[in-house]
């Protein structure tokens, strides 16, 4: 076969995740003899690589749902619909613990829209409305008193500053503490606020949180074993958490780094099942190509 | 022939083509990660338009809601929507930075944490590569290789996306193929990364 005549099919089912056993053969075997096909494959993979999220991805989105709202045209809308756009925004691009705890003490729905929810997908489906409903608008103000077309000409990185700060309190507030020192750097600092907070307020939301996020700290800090634990203590405890894609990437990773191939394998086969859409399940992607 | 799940985001699609500012800002934070991350691919990740693209691609996919007519998922139509926007966008930056002599993307990129140096160090130069003949590209072919590298789209899926026969994707595929063969092959820095540091 040659570059005139090859169909690609095969790369993007692999790079899908649907290939079969028999696929997969058929791709590795064409994919030694066809330069044109293999150099395909390598720079859809780097693009894999540069998909990743942003600390401010979250402020960006909700902007940009903002920017949404009034360019659509009609204001306002019902406290929860709104508190469940931020919410994705948030969650889904940030990986934010803040913003999950947020959403976790966010009003609770009726128990009309919550048997609208659909099992097999935690995050997307805690957050996401399957319509919004007319009846439901209401007369809340939009966060900004711009005119609607000056919003849309402004640049998208003022809107990102101008975007407001969550109010934390209690463990909330360690949690902030740990996750501003983690962004600045001060890593042993940010470990030990995770610590306190698991210690000073088990039972908190919040600490069950934080293991993810300390987690990821263990294992950048070569400690792969005692970031299972905490990624797994996680997963253990969080039914539908907003964190699960994070925590499987960390256990992932984590158990990589201990040559646990078999266990790897499975991490990041239910991550990319389960998130398939998740920035992560690229990685996972192009990692169980690599282990397999 | 696989059938195609339903789409989930549909309903509030059409929501928002009727005019519903709630739904279109919940739309908005169910796919605005995604475009924002298609951006980025195609401008670089820390390209300095990142921000404004995205904003320019989610009016777009407001404006094309209307006519949207659900041939894929909503989710997508969002994604296609955002490369074609950043497409766009460095196209008609391509001008200034010929007076500049400058590319932004090229001062990418982040480095994935379980590639080593030398891999991430290729990897970015190949997507800088690929990110300038998209830049010089016809705009078809251009489109239709990003739409496969970047969004791995099949033949079929770039064929219904824009309108043109599978034959044309297959054509338009190959052309870009071959011109990015060339380019690979004709960079000497990638060529020195892959040769190994010389003795």
């Amino acid at each position: 076969m040659t570059a005139h005549d090859c169909r690609s099919e095969l790369l993007v089912e692999a790079r899908r995740g649907r290939l079969s056993e028999p696929g997969r053969l058929a791709l590795d075997a064409h994919l030694a003899a066809c330069p044109s096909c293999r150099s395909s494959y390598e720079v859809s993979t780097d693009f894999d690589v540069a998909d990743a999220v942003d600390l401010h991805d979250g402020a960006r989105i909700r902007a940009l749902a903002d920017l949404a709202r009034g360019r659509i045209g009609r204001r306002g809308g019902s406290v929860f619909a709104r508190a469940r756009s931020v919410a994705a925004a948030l969650i889904v691009l940030g990986g934010s613990a803040s913003a999950a705890v947020w959403w976790w003490r966010r009003p609770v729905p009726s128990p009309t829209s919550a048997a609208r929810v659909p099992a097999g997908r935690p995050i997307e489906a805690a957050i996401r409305p399957r319509a919004a409903s007319p009846a439901a608008v209401a007369t809340t103000p939009t966060p900004e008193a711009l005119p609607v077309r000056q919003r849309a000409l402004r640049p998208a990185a003022r809107a990102v500053a101008l975007a407001r700060p969550i109010e934390l309190a209690g463990a909330a507030a360690i949690l902030q503490q740990a996750t501003e020192a983690r962004q600045r750097g001060e890593r042993a600092q940010a470990a030990d606020l995770y610590r306190r907070l698991q210690r000073e307020f088990p039972a908190s939301p919040e600490a069950m949180l934080s293991a993810v996020p300390l987690g990821g700290l263990l294992l950048g800090d070569g400690l792969p074993r005692a970031a299972l634990t905490e990624f797994d203590g996680y997963l253990a405890r969080a039914h539908g958490g907003a964190l699960i894609p994070e925590a499987l990437y960390g256990r992932a990773r984590a158990l990589g780094r201990l040559g646990d191939r078999g266990e790897e394998r499975k991490a990041w086969t239910r991550l990319c099942a389960d998130f398939p859409d998740s920035a992560y399940a690229q990685l996972g992607r192009h990692r169980l190509t690599e282990i397999e | 022939m696989s059938v195609r799940p339903p789409d989930d985001l549909l309903g509030l699609a059409r929501a928002v083509a009727r005019g519903d500012g709630d739904a279109a800002a919940t739309l908005v934070a169910e796919v605005g990660g995604g475009m924002l991350r298609v951006v980025r691919k195609v401008m670089g990740h820390r390209h300095p338009d990142v921000d404004d693209v995205t904003q320019d691609a989610v009016l777009a996919l407001l404006g094309a809601l209307e006519t949207f007519r659900g041939s894929s998922t909503v989710a997508h139509f969002a994604r296609r929507i955002a490369l074609l926007t950043a497409l766009g966008a460095r196209r008609r930056a391509r001008v200034r930075r010929r007076e500049a002599n400058v590319d932004p993307s090229a001062v990418e990129e982040i480095a994935g944490d379980d590639l080593s140096p030398l891999a991430s160090a290729v990897a970015s130069r190949r997507r800088t590569l690929v990110r300038q003949l998209l830049d010089e590209l016809p705009q078809p072919i251009a489109e239709a290789l990003a739409l496969h590298f970047i969004l791995d789209h099949t033949v079929d899926e770039i064929a219904e996306a824009s309108s043109v026969p599978a034959n044309t994707v297959w054509s338009r595929l190959r052309l870009g193929k071959q011109a990015l063969r060339r380019k690979l092959e004709a960079d000497a820095p990638l060529a020195e990364m892959l040769r190994g540091p010389s003795r």
